[in-house]
Parts: C-alpha cells; sequence; structure tokens
C-alpha cells in the first residue's frame, strides 16, 4: 500500500512539472510581444 | 476561383455597429476564439453556410474606425485584408458592416478597405434605428453609385440576413469592387515613385492599399513588416511624403481630405434627409444628466458603490457555497484515501485546498464581469471614461483605466481582463502593471488575522478600522507615481495613442451578449484553475511536504512524551507536523532566506508562511498554522492562531525569548502583503496579457517594492517604540 | 461684423460652429479627420467633463470626446 501511495504522488508530481515545464518553455520560445519592432523577436501578425 | 479550399469571407467595421451581432447570428455557435499570434487583438471566426449549401469561413476583424495601423487592431485589419497575415487566409470577399446613422464616417473605412483590392459587400446594419428616427437611404441608389452590393440589415432580429446571404453568394462569383478615388497628380506621383523604389527595386510584395498606408501615415505599421530594413526604407518614405507636400498636399491630411472629397458627392444627396433632423438625440439628452458636472458624478460614484456593493453581496452566499462545496469534497476525497496517507495529503491538503482557495473566487468575477459587460453594452463605460480622464492623464493613462483599477480591489485578475478596453498600448501595460498594487480581497484575511491579534486588542476597533482602510490605501498610494515612472521610461515601442474616443449612441443591452461574454470569462477562469494553479498547487505542497522521515516523528514523540507528557493526540499530531514542516524543503530554504527578511522583523516561521504565500497570498494562513503547532485547518477568525501567535517567542539569536509579533511586525506584515505581488495567477494572467518579461519584471520589482516598504515600517515602529 | 476664429477649447457649449483650421499634425486631430472633422465642417460642443478637461463634440452625427490640449489645435468660427 506504501508502495502504491508512492507511486501515485510521483507520477502526480512528475506530471505537474512537465505540465509547467511545457508550458514555460513554450512561452520562452517565443520570447516577444509581437509589437512589429527590430529588438522583437516574435514576428508581427 | 479558387475551389479547393474553404472560401473565406471577412466582416469589417467601426465600433458599435452591430458587427458582432451580426457575426455571432451568421455563425451562431460554430465559432472559434482566438488571440492573433502575439498580440491581444482577439481572432474570432466561424463557419457560415450560404443558401447554395457552400459553408465559408467568417473572420470578424476587431472594430476600428479606420485602417491607418496605428492601433493593434488596425494593423491586424490590414494585414488580413491585404493577405499578409500568417493566421487567417485572404479573404475572398469583405463585408463592410455600416451603421446607418453614420453612413459617410463608416463608408471611409469600406474606401480604404477596397483599396486592398478585395470584393465587397456592404452591410447597412441598423436599418430599424435608421427608419425610427426617420432617416431614409435609398439603397438601391447607393448601390449603383459605389458598384457593389448594399443590403439593409437588422444584426438583432435578422432581418436581411438572407439578402445578405445571397448578396454575398453572387458576389463571390461577380467579385465587385467598391468605386475608388482618383487620385490627384502629386499623389499619383508619390505611389509611382513608392512602387518604383520598394515594388521593383526591392522586391517587395504590397498591394497598392499598403503603398497609400506607407505614404499617407506618418508610422505606419505596415513598413514593420517591410523586408527592407528601417534605415534604408526610412529616407524612402520620407522622400515620398515630401514629394506630397510639394504637390501641394499636407501628408498627413491628404488622405482624409482628399478621401472624403470623393465620397461627399457620392453620398450628399442620399443623406440629405438626414441632415435636415439636426436635433438634439435621445442619447444626447440622457447625457445632460450623466455627463453632468455634479449629477453626473454624483450618479457615477453611486453606480460605482453599487457594483462593488454587490460584488461582495451579491457573491458572499455562492462564495459560502463553493467554500462548503469544496470542504465537503475534501473531507469526501479523504475519507476515501485514508489508505495512502501521502496521497490524501497531497489531493486533500494541496489540489482541494489549493485549487479551491482560487475557485472561491468565480462569483465575484463574475458579477463583476456581469456589470462590465452590462455598462459597456449600454454604451455607458465610455461615459464613466470621459468623466474620469483627468485624473488620470497626468500620470499617463486614461479614463479607461479606471475601471478596471476599481475591480482590481476585488481581484486584480479580472482587473487586469478588464484592460482589454483600453485601447492605448502603452495605457493599458500601465494599467496592468500598477493593478496588482491594489489591495484585492485576497489580502483581506491578512489583515484581518494581524489587526484581530495586535491592533484591535489594544487599540479599539476605531484604530482598526483605520488600519484597514490605509492597508487599501498605501498601494493607491504607491501607483500614482508608479505610473508616472513607467510612463516616463516605458520603452519606445510601447507607443501612446491619441485619447479620442466615440461616446456612441445608448442602447439596450442584449441579454444574450452579456451571457456570451459571461460564459466565455468564467470559462477561461475555471480553464486556468483547472491547469496552471493546479500544477504550481502540487509543486508547493511538495516542497512543504517533503523530505519526511519517519525517525523524525518518533524522535518528537518520545521527547513530548518525556518533557509534557499530557499532550492530547491532536496537539501532538500538531507537533509532528510543525517539526515535518521546519525541516521541509521549504523549512530549509526559509531558514536559510530568514536573514533576508530578518530587518523586517520575520522569523523564520513568518518567512516560511511568506515564501509559501507566494502563489496565493491566503496560503500565509494556513501556512501559519501549521508551523505554530496547530494543524492546517485554520482560518482568519480562529482565536487559538490569534492567541498563538502573540505568544510566540523567538528561539535563539540575540532576542531569544522576546515575543516575536510586536506592533511593528505586525504592520511590517501587512505592508508586505499589501504590495508585494503574490499571485501566481495575476503573474501568470501578466503574462499572458502582455509578455513573460512584463510579468517577471513586475514580479520582482513589487517584492522588492514590498520588502523596502516592510523593512521601513519595521524599522521606524521600532524606533518609535 | 468680420468673424474672428477662435479655438476650440474656448468656445461655449451649444453654440454652432464651424472648422476653419486644423493641425493635421496632431496624431489625435489627424484621427479626427479621419472622422470627417475636415474644414467646413460643422460641430457643437455637447458636453464638459466635471474638470473642464476633455470635452465632447458633435459632428456629423457622432460624438467625440477629446483633451483640450488637442481641441486647442482647431479653429472655429461661429455660425449660429
Amino acid at each position: 500500500m506504501q508502495y502504491l501511495d508512492t507511486v501515485l504522488v510521483v507520477i502526480v508530481l512528475l506530471g505537474a512539472l512537465a505540465f509547467l515545464y511545457r508550458l514555460f518553455r513554450r512561452k520562452k520560445k517565443s520570447g516577444g510581444c509581437g509589437c512589429g519592432t527590430e529588438q522583437c523577436p516574435t514576428r508581427k501578425p | 476561383m479558387n475551389t479547393d479550399r474553404q472560401l473565406s469571407v471577412a466582416l469589417i467595421g467601426n465600433p458599435n455597429t452591430g458587427k458582432t451581432s451580426l457575426f455571432n447570428m451568421l455563425t451562431g455557435l460554430q465559432q472559434q476564439v482566438g488571440n492573433y499570434a502575439g498580440v491581444t487583438v482577439e481572432k474570432k471566426t466561424g463557419t457560415w453556410t450560404l443558401p447554395n449549401g457552400e459553408r465559408v469561413d467568417l473572420i470578424d476583424l476587431p472594430g476600428t474606425y479606420n485602417l491607418n495601423a496605428v492601433s493593434l487592431d488596425e494593423r491586424v485589419a490590414v494585414d488580413v485584408l491585404a493577405g499578409h497575415s500568417a493566421d487567417a487566409a485572404p479573404p475572398d470577399l469583405v463585408i463592410v458592416v455600416v451603421d446607418v446613422e453614420n453612413l459617410r464616417r463608416n463608408l471611409y473605412l469600406a474606401s480604404q478597405a477596397s483599396e486592398l483590392g478585395v470584393p465587397m459587400v456592404i452591410a447597412l446594419n441598423c436599418w430599424d434605428v435608421a427608419e425610427r428616427k426617420g432617416l431614409q437611404i435609398d439603397s438601391k441608389l447607393l448601390e449603383q453609385r459605389l458598384g457593389v452590393p448594399v443590403v439593409p440589415t437588422v444584426a438583432r432580429t435578422r432581418r436581411g440576413t438572407g439578402a445578405l446571404a445571397e448578396a454575398v453568394t453572387r458576389a463571390l462569383e461577380t467579385r465587385p469592387i467598391l468605386v475608388r478615388p482618383r487620385w490627384p497628380e502629386a499623389v499619383m506621383e508619390s505611389l509611382e515613385y513608392l512602387r518604383d523604389e520598394l515594388i521593383t527595386q526591392r522586391g517587395e510584395a504590397l498591394r497598392e492599399g499598403e503603398l497609400q498606408r506607407l505614404l499617407f501615415d506618418k508610422r505606419s505599421a505596415v513598413a514593420e513588416r517591410l523586408k527592407t530594413t528601417a534605415p534604408e526604407r526610412e529616407p524612402i518614405l520620407r522622400r515620398a511624403r515630401e514629394k506630397l507636400h510639394m504637390g501641394g498636399y499636407q501628408p498627413d491630411a491628404a488622405e482624409s481630405l482628399l478621401r472624403y472629397r470623393f465620397l461627399n458627392p457620392l453620398l450628399n444627396d442620399i443623406l440629405e434627409r438626414q441632415a435636415a433632423m439636426k436635433k438634439r438625440s435621445t442619447s444626447e439628452s440622457i447625457d445632460q444628466l450623466l455627463l453632468h458636472r455634479v449629477w453626473g458624478l454624483l450618479v457615477f460614484v453611486g453606480m460605482m458603490y453599487v457594483v462593488f456593493q454587490s460584488v461582495y453581496t451579491w457573491a458572499g452566499p455562492l462564495m459560502d457555497l463553493i467554500e462548503g462545496g469544496v470542504g465537503k469534497l475534501g473531507d469526501f476525497a479523504g475519507g476515501f484515501l485514508t489508505a495512502t496517507p501521502m496521497l490524501q495529503s497531497l489531493v486533500v491538503d494541496g489540489v482541494i485546498g489549493g485549487v479551491g482557495a482560487f475557485l472561491v473566487f468565480l462569483p465575484q468575477i463574475l458579477v463583476l464581469f456581469f456589470f462590465i459587460a452590462l455598462l459597456e453594452e449600454t454604451g455607458y463605460m465610455a461615459r464613466a471614461a470621459f468623466l474620469m480622464d483627468k485624473l488620470f492623464s497626468w500620470s499617463g493613462l486614461n479614463g479607461k483605466s479606471f475601471v478596471p483599477l476599481l475591480s482590481s480591489f476585488a481581484c486584480a485578475i479580472p482587473g487586469i481582463l478588464a484592460t482589454r478596453t483600453i485601447s492605448d498600448p502603452k495605457a493599458r501595460c500601465i494599467t496592468i502593471l500598477i493593478a496588482p498594487l491594489m489591495s484585492c480581497s485576497a489580502r483581506l484575511p491578512v489583515y484581518l488575522l494581524m489587526i484581530g491579534a495586535f491592533i484591535e486588542p489594544q487599540y479599539g476597533a476605531a484604530i482598526a478600522g483605520l488600519t484597514l482602510f490605509a492597508m487599501h490605501f498605501i498601494g493607491v498610494l504607491l501607483a500614482g507615481p508608479l505610473a508616472w515612472l513607467l510612463h516616463r521610461s516605458l520603452p519606445p515601442y510601447v507607443t501612446s495613442q491619441p485619447f479620442v474616443m466615440e461616446l456612441p449612441h445608448y442602447r439596450v443591452p442584449q441579454l444574450s451578449r452579456i451571457g456570451h461574454r459571461l460564459y466565455k470569462c468564467g470559462s477561461e477562469f475555471i480553464i486556468r484553475a483547472g491547469t496552471v494553479i493546479c500544477a504550481m498547487t502540487i509543486v508547493i505542497w511538495a516542497l512543504l511536504y517533503f523530505p519526511r522521515p519517519p525517525e523524525l516523528a518518533e524522535a518528537v514523540e518520545a521527547t513530548a512524551a518525556e518533557t509534557s507528557p499530557a499532550l492530547s493526540p491532536a496537539q501532538l499530531e500538531h507537533r509532528v507536523n510543525a517539526a515535518y514542516l521546519e525541516q521541509s524543503f521549504m523549512g530549509r530554504f526559509g531558514r536559510t532566506v530568514q536573514p533576508i527578511f530578518a530587518p523586517a522583523g520575520y522569523d523564520w516561521k513568518i518567512t516560511i508562511g511568506v515564501l509559501a504565500s507566494f502563489p496565493a497570498r491566503e496560503i500565509i494562513i494556513s501556512t501559519l498554522g501549521i508551523t505554530y503547532a496547530l494543524g492546517g485547518e485554520i482560518d482568519e477568525g480562529s482565536d487559538d492562531l490569534r492567541t498563538t501567535l502573540s505568544k510566540a517567542k523567538w528561539e535563539s539569536g540575540p532576542r531569544a525569548g522576546e515575543a516575536v509579533f510586536n506592533l511593528p511586525v505586525a504592520l511590517s506584515i501587512m505592508v508586505f502583503f499589501a504590495l508585494c505581488m503574490q499571485c501566481g495567477a495575476t503573474v501568470a494572467v501578466i503574462a499572458k496579457e502582455l509578455h513573460w518579461g512584463w510579468a517577471a519584471g513586475s514580479f520582482f520589482g513589487l517584492t522588492a517594492l514590498a520588502w523596502v516598504a516592510a523593512v521601513l515600517t519595521y524599522q521606524i515602529g521600532m524606533w518609535l517604540a | 461684423m468680420p468673424i474672428l476664429p477662435m479655438r476650440l477649447d474656448r468656445i461655449k457649449k451649444d453654440g454652432l460652429f464651424r472648422v476653419t483650421k486644423l493641425d493635421s499634425g496632431n496624431p489625435c486631430i489627424a484621427r479626427l479627420m479621419t472622422m470627417g472633422l475636415l474644414p467646413d465642417q460643422e460641430l457643437r460642443l455637447t458636453h464638459e467633463a466635471p474638470l473642464g478637461d476633455p470635452i465632447a463634440i458633435e459632428f456629423n452625427g457622432c460624438q467625440m470626446s477629446l483633451r483640450i490640449e488637442d481641441a486647442a489645435r482647431i479653429e472655429v468660427e461661429a455660425i449660429g
């Protein structure tokens, strides 16, 4: 039972971390506001 | 015609023409709402089935008065119409939604759009209002003169949509183009010069209409899309405008003058009847009261009072209900998981407790957004901005910042979302950045705890009330200068936009549209709670829970049995929990970081509370509860926590034995919470609305500000005492 | 009697005025021009905010608000 407990908690934790990592990394890749200026890495729409 | 892909039709029109109503009606519920890549301009698309069974993509472009490509909305509109948007297919046809009452101004937009070479159908909307007011417009004659189909419609009642669909079906075949002005020699020469320099020599892909934008608009956003670099293109654009100037046309004024000179003869006799009825409109009569120097302000203040009172009173019972529900769910899930204690703590204390604390705010947000939607749909919002503008203009904001900032006193998140109504990007940016300084309702539990424990017993209710007010006021006090500083120092790309605002005619709000908006903002909030908030709560829980060696519990129980054998099992459990917390990752971190907060008078337990509260302020109460060995289930009214706090003593260091909490510490904690950005959700919303850089800047900036203010409060307080 | 031009920020409420001169270099005014506020356009001052700024003007059946500093760059003459 204790084993199951640990496994479940680890799965949930890893899931949460993976979700946050994906979220933050995706944002970082765009890294701009799309304002359209030269310094801004995000293309203007 | 291109048949291998779905045809697309764009809707464009001035704000307040009923364009969105028409869009909702044509597409029904088959619509997707998103953002254009990288900007907060809302992108709405839907599917519209024409009478012949063909399905077309309908794009609802943002409402704009012109295509001068200054604001984000206008840029998006130009790019989509010219087929340069990566997010939307170039439209095969554009429907210009025109308000019959403002025909001239609305057709200016149509005329600009036609220069981009897209076939067009005109929908004369609000036909019923025009009829009621005795306006008669000969749509057949208009159609002849303009060269494109003109269909009278009433978006609210579906009138004219059949005719519109037929006209669109036919126009997709015949591809009619609106008559275009014949430009004078000077304009033609300047355009020719641009065409030669940019298209022939530099291979840019530009339509005629885009060349016009480059020529006529002082700082056209179209220029920023060119491959030609700024140092190379600027002299070309300047030269073209000089040519125009030498030809006798002021470049900034040329387009308006020439286009209206072209449009007016087409419209003058059609609009003659309109000119005859130049008396005061109903809207203007209402405004005699609502914009009055004295009465207008009183009505405004009264209205705001009702709105914010309702945020508390209407939402109160619902919030209790959600709180109760969350508690029940926690108990239920807890009972279910007794076999796996670690998972039980994760689910009950972490997920249900944390996400529940966030979801509790949903009713407040819905009530507030109901009023915002109501005020906007009726047209009052523009009046509120008009009345308040002077208060804000000195710091670079404008009247439209008022309601979002006021909303932030309930919660910064709806406040920040409400800034979408601010069209000036710089004012919007500043408003978002100062919104977290408005004291939101999540800070209230902290104030209530501290005031209840240290101020009310000593100084009485009057001083307690005053302190509560002061805590709400301190943020406002700092927000003004901060806004001014931001206004002065924001990087130049966050450009300021001129403040000209239409005061639209008052309208009876449509309940369906208000419902639609509430549904949208409510679902967004719930999705947020289920994703980001949930994940962050789990991580914080883990940091407060691990590591958890069983030897520690045994050691605590052994010492307790020796020193104080009278402890009840519950009290013993609290002690064990406290010991675990102390050496959890977060606890160790708290001890390491404590020296930073020492100048503000915090011990390591308060430091943990402060650190754990970064995802959400309310967490400090349950964290202090655990750390002071009471267990997590504590709320601010609990006398136990208050008395424990007032009895807490420094365990070691120079002040060992002295009380941890005295008046300066209590005040310092309150000031810290009043100013600090302790709200993961707000950081995430800022990141979504602006950019991650701004969110990080705002987080560190406000935290530093809070620290300085807390240290000052404590040091001055100790010096006085 | 010669008609004296005056600045839009100095006019009285409810009279009818005609635009004589506009500073098109001002971005606010450039925006108003695209909405049809051009020389010879008739307008009325309909409202003033509590501190006298901004003001609301009506022309061509629409009401626009603008700030006093921008209104000062528009010249009008009284016509009734």
